[in-house]
């Protein structure tokens, strides 16, 4: 019984190019240059779901994904580790959600490098009651 | 519950404990500590669940502790080798529920694995049906305040009268045929919603959320009354938010609504100003929804240096507290508890645009409105008097974001051709100066625009008005074959004679 791990793969577009090549900020008026081709997205959804991961939620420019902690750390060749962290910080109550980091740098295996520009796992939010 | 109505009884199996003690007999607390030791390796658990198939039970639920399995009475008779008696319990006032026990005392409850799985399988534990809370009232509970606070307001009455939505409501406009996607912790059914009969859909799931009947947190289920205190015919998307902000951003973009509110964010704008690749995508997220036409609303932060809050495109909500008495707009000021900020991330930015109502800083807390929660959960709090009442005190700039969608969808009902930055300009410029006050971040409200509350409290009566002459506008300054489409189409504002006196009546008195 291994934990899910989520996580966000930022696509590349047919150019090589994606959005942590931004300089400046993306905006309405930016995000047109970023966004990638609808065949780069299926491919690389595919190519996931075949390598044994979930596509929990496509966008214009990144992929939610989700799968086993050891396939994930296997793929991407990184160890994670479980953290927790406060969304209610210092206010009202503790209410702790859990989360992972990755302790070495995540690698895009080789054939997916030319549509996947990076893999990188979700930040919890804070709340502002 | 362990009884159906086919008398199927459903129990909890504990495979054999890594730690070498059942789970069955640790005469400790388990928790978060020590709870690995009464996982199962995956083998056992593999080897239990095909036992208990052969028994001919339903599996129906793998843990890391137990094994959820089903199956008829006697066929937990004869594999366990007992009787079970049938009991009943009362869950609920009225209501009672059936479930069965092994015959013994509490302590013998547990049942013990034929011989021959004796060693893979520590006890089977008959499941027994839980005291439901209370089911909360859909009026609000008549708190006692602390001493040193002050008065709380409730929804939707007060708040809409302090934004000046009921003028609106009265005229015919309350968000109708809008559709605002609410990213938050979920949302419970609490019954404040169903007697209002507001429209809510089915939670969406974001990546990684659960249980999308509950809302253990609340803090979604409570700010979404702020959306229909503004809006009451708006209809609302719940989208229940893990971890993964960008996923569950996105899935509330694939829903297609005209609205997006966000009661939450990152205290990352300020040094050393840079986004991390995560932040990136979300921003590219944020980006992508406005380009796509839709509003965004992000709330400041409660002294946070939100970020999307500072992101250029959205709608950035930051907060007034309204004094009691309240008999004019002077009686507004800057709250204590909200962000005012220059984003280091985006030059020339400053957050907020604008407010919705906020509490002042009360011992770390923002206690001004008064919203429904699922009952027992996070934000159930004590200041109402009681922390399984369904009803909690809070309102940060969450409270003031979801007001703030609420206006949107008042104006975007009377024209839907406005795009995200001429509602925001247009709100900018309908808000009622706030004169008086220190924002959190230190930063003084005064006459005219000002670094506290930005252009001030949000206005839906101006806003209102203004929209309806922007169409008038268009609608005069039209061919005849486009005036005769936007007849058809309804697109016309139906200014009627109530709607002229009552805009001379608010003209006056400058609400």
């Amino acid at each position: 019984m291994s934990e899910k791990v989520a996580a966000q793969v930022i696509l590349r577009r047919r150019n090589g190019t994606s959005i942590v090549d931004a300089e400046g900020a993306i905006t309405a008026d930016t995000i047109a240059k970023y966004q990638v081709e609808k065949e780069v997205i299926e491919q690389a959804s595919s190519t996931l779901a075949e390598m044994g991961f979930a596509i929990e939620q496509t966008g214009p420019t990144s992929l939610a994904i989700s799968g086993d902690r050891v396939l994930f750390e296997a793929t991407f060749r990184t160890t994670l580790e479980a953290k927790r962290t406060e969304i209610l910080p210092g206010k009202v109550v503790g209410v702790e959600t859990t989360y992972f980091e990755a302790k070495e740098p995540i690698i895009v295996p080789e054939d997916l490098a030319s549509l996947i520009a990076d893999v990188v796992l979700p930040i919890p939010p804070q709340f502002y009651p | 519950m362990n009884t159906q109505t086919n008398e199927e009884v459903v129990a909890v199996v504990s495979p054999r404990s890594i730690g070498g003690t059942s789970l069955y007999e640790m005469p400790e607390p388990i928790t978060s500590e020590n709870v690995k030791e009464f996982h199962s390796t995956e083998d056992d658990i593999r080897s239990t669940v095909r036992e208990l198939r052969r028994l001919g039970f339903n599996v129906l639920q793998i843990g890391q502790t137990t094994v959820s399995i089903g199956g008829p009475r006697k066929l937990y008779e004869d594999a366990f080798g007992t009787k079970l008696r049938r009991q009943k319990k009362e869950v609920f006032v009225g209501k009672e529920e059936e479930f069965y026990t092994p015959p013994g005392e509490p302590a013998e409850q547990v049942l013990r694995a034929p011989a021959e799985l004796a060693n893979l399988i520590e006890g089977v534990a008959l499941a027994e049906p839980p005291i439901l809370f209370q089911t909360p009232s859909p009026l609000p509970p008549i708190a006692p305040p602390d001493p040193a606070a002050y008065r709380y307001l409730f929804v939707p009455d007060e708040v809409g009268l302090i934004l000046n939505a009921d003028r609106v409501h009265r005229m015919g406009t309350a968000g109708k045929g809008v559709k605002i996607a609410m990213v938050d912790t979920g949302f419970y059914r609490h019954p404040f919603y169903g007697w209002h009969g507001y429209r809510v859909r089915s939670t969406v799931l974001g990546p990684g959320a659960s249980d999308p009947d509950k809302d253990n947190v609340s803090h979604g289920t409570g700010e979404a009354a702020n959306i229909f205190a503004t809006a009451p015919e708006a209809e609302l998307i719940p989208v229940k938010m893990a971890s993964d902000t960008v996923g569950a951003f996105n899935a509330a973009v694939a829903q297609n609504p005209h609205v997006i509110t966000n009661s939450w964010g990152y205290d990352i704008d300020k040094a050393p100003c840079s986004l991390v690749p995560y932040l990136k995508a979300l921003e590219a997220a944020v980006a992508n929804a406005v380009a796509n036409g839709i509003v965004v609303c992000f709330s400041a932060g409660n002294g946070h240096y939100g970020f999307p809050g500072s992101h250029p495109d959205v709608i950035s909500v930051g907060g007034v507290h309204v004094k009691y008495p309240f008999t004019s707009y002077a009686d507004l000021e800057a709250s204590s508890y909200a962000s005012s900020f220059d984003s280091c991330l985006y030059s020339g930015r400053h957050v907020p645009d604008f407010c919705g109502l906020v509490g002042r800083n009360f011992n770390n807390t923002a206690p001004l409105i008064m919203l429904p929660v699922q009952p027992g959960s996070s934000l159930d709090l004590p200041n109402t008097g009681a922390t399984n009442d369904g009803w909690g005190v809070f309102s940060g700039t969450s409270a003031a974001s979801p007001q703030v969608a609420g206006v949107v969808a008042l104006i975007l009902e009377k024209n839907p051709a406005l795009k995200p930055a001429e509602v925001k300009s247009l709100l900018i410029n309908t808000a009622t100066d706030v004169k008086t006050g220190t924002s959190a971040m230190g930063d003084i409200a005064g006459s005219g625009p000002d670094d506290a509350t930005g252009a001030g409290l949000v206005n839906a009566k101006w806003a209102y008005i203004k929209t309806m002459g922007s169409v008038a506008v268009q609608f005069f300054e039209a061919t005849p074959e486009l005036q005769a489409k936007m007849i058809a189409s309804g697109q016309v504002p139906q200014v009627s004679a109530d709607f002229v006196e009552d805009l001379l009546e608010t003209l006056r008195s400058t609400r």
